[in-house]
This record gives structure tokens, C-alpha cells and sequence, in this order.
């Protein structure tokens, strides 16, 4: 059923992606509830945050170091069934070490994006270490 | 660009595509010392803010150039940069017509003992449509994490 999801759609879902990673690596609480549906959920090795108050609260209590990272995701797998896309990513995590960086950890997303109010949110996604 | 039912001007999926690939362009021709194809990338009168080099470059003459200057800083010993990775590539439509992009980029690298780490960064930069196509009209290089982003540089 993918063949249904149009060129704009699937822009738009990567962007989703690129939005959120650019939420977590700048701490930017308001973004991050931006790409998740009201009662969206992010489930993850710290925990599961359900809804955009534990999301922001959850974004607002990372770690200046955790600040220093960036999420490089990759390799973008889109499904179409029904209403919902099913999102499929590589993350690497590189760490700030001050004047060399690392590979702190590389994992994978899956996700479920949905139609909400004319925009495709995250209904969930959740973190998995390879 | 494509009209919406609430006529708010946006992206087509084809600019879009167009400048995601100016992107991909860009990165090949520096990663493999291409001056005239990387200065290509931008309008004539172009510019790029290099970070490395803590200067600006101005037009195609300067902006090939700072590819041999980066060659040269090589011979001498220097890091080599060996791709550039944008991710996380975000396009905003300004109301002047023209695209603010937005990408985080990661920096695979050498010293010059063989020595291999991460140089980690992003862009920010002005893209215009132009009769040629996509082109950048400025690059700038930034730091990461970037002491003057308080949150995220998106709206």
C-alpha cells in the first residue's frame, strides 16, 4: 500500500523525523511537542512520556550533556497501511567530547504517524539499540 | 511552490527534492575536491562562512579557491574531512520567497596519524530559486552544541 502515500506525504513525514532530532538535540521542549499527537507517546531507554506535558518534562530534564549530542538518522523506511505510516530509522548518536566526538550509541526508531489536524504527528515512536 | 485550500504559500515536493539534491551535489563536489562544481552550488555572487577556516568566502573565484586552500591545508599536515553528512534537513519558506534550510552535520575525519574522530556542526543557510535551478545564495558553517541557539533554530 505504499505506492498511495504521495511525494508531499512522504516529505513531510521525513521532516517529522528531522524535526524531532532537532528537538532533542536542542533541548527545545515545544518542538518536541510540536511532531507528537496531543496523547502522542515517545517510549524510550529512560522511559515512556505520554502526552506533550511528559514530553516537554521529559526534554526539559536532560542532561547538559545529553545537550551535546546530535541524532543522525538515516535510511528512512515509510509503509502506508491504512491511515497510519509506519516509520522505520537508523539513528547514530554522536557525543560532543570537546575537540573530538564520538559514536555514543546507534539504535533504530519505528514509529506511527497520523493524521492531526492536517498534519502528520507522531502517535508513538520509540528508541531501540541495535 | 504550490498553493494550499488555506492559501498559504509552501514548498512543492519537487523543490523540495531539487534542493535536497543541490544538497547532496554540494557534498560531493567538496568531498571530492571539485572547486568548480562545489562553487556551482551557489548563486555568482554566493557566499560561505567556513568555520575551519573562520572566514568567509564571496563569489566563484573565492569559492574555488577555498577548495585548493583546503587541499594545501592538507599537504601541510592538517585533518582531513573526509564526506560530509547533512541529517536532519529542515526547509522553511520565508515570506521573500526565498528557503531557509536547516541541517546538522556530521564530519568524519583523519589527522594526520591516521587518527579518526567526528567533527560534528550545522548549517544555516539562504537557498533561492534561480532560471539555473536551486542554488545557495549563503552557507554558514556553525558550531555544535551552538552557544547562541537557545532551543532550536526552527519556527
Amino acid at each position: 500500500m505504499s505506492e498511495a502515500l504521495g511525494d508531499g506525504d512522504r516529505l513531510a513525514v521525513q521532516e517529522l523525523v528531522s524535526r524531532y532530532a532537532w528537538a532533542l538535540d536542542t533541548s527545545d521542549a515545544d518542538l518536541m511537542a510540536s511532531v507528537f499527537t496531543p496523547d502522542g507517546a515517545f517510549i524510550g531507554d529512560l522511559g515512556t512520556y505520554t502526552g506533550h506535558a511528559q514530553l516537554r518534562s521529559w526534554v526539559e530534564s536532560r542532561s547538559a550533556a545529553l545537550r551535546a549530542t546530535q541524532h543522525f538518522v538515516s535510511n528512512v523506511m515509510l509503509t502506508f497501511e491504512g491511515d497510519v505510516i509506519l516509520e522505520r530509522s537508523a539513528c547514530l548518536i554522536i557525543g560532543d567530547g570537546g575537540s573530538q566526538s564520538g559514536v555514543q550509541s546507534s539504535g533504530f526508531y519505528r514509529g506511527r504517524v497520523v493524521r492531526h489536524d492536517g498534519a502528520w504527528l507522531f502517535a508513538e515512536r520509540s528508541f531501540h539499540h541495535w | 511552490m504550490s498553493a494550499t485550500s488555506d492559501s498559504v504559500p509552501r514548498l512543492s515536493a519537487e523543490d523540495r527534492l531539487e534542493i535536497l539534491e543541490l544538497l547532496a551535489r554540494y557534498c560531493w563536489a567538496i568531498d571530492c575536491d571539485d572547486g568548480p562544481a562545489w562553487a556551482a552550488t551557489f548563486v555568482p555572487d554566493g557566499v560561505f562562512h567556513s568555520l575551519l577556516l573562520d572566514k568567509s568566502f564571496s563569489g566563484y573565484d573565492e569559492l574555488v579557491g577555498m577548495i585548493e586552500t583546503l587541499r594545501q591545508r592538507r599537504a601541510e599536515g592538517h585533518d582531513r574531512n573526509l564526506i560530509h553528512v547533512p541529517a536532519n534537513v529542515v526547509l522553511e519558506l520565508r515570506d521573500d520567497g526565498k528557503v531557509r534550510l536547516v541541517a546538522q552535520l556530521l564530519g568524519p575525519r583523519k589527522g594526520a596519524n591516521d587518527q579518526a574522530d567526528f567533527a560534528i556542526g550545522w548549517y544555516d543557510d539562504v537557498v533561492v530559486r534561480t532560471p539555473e535551478g536551486w542554488r545557495f545564495e549563503v552557507r554558514r558553517h556553525k558550531h555544535w552544541p551552538d552557544p547562541d541557539l537557545a532551543g532550536s533554530p526552527l519556527r
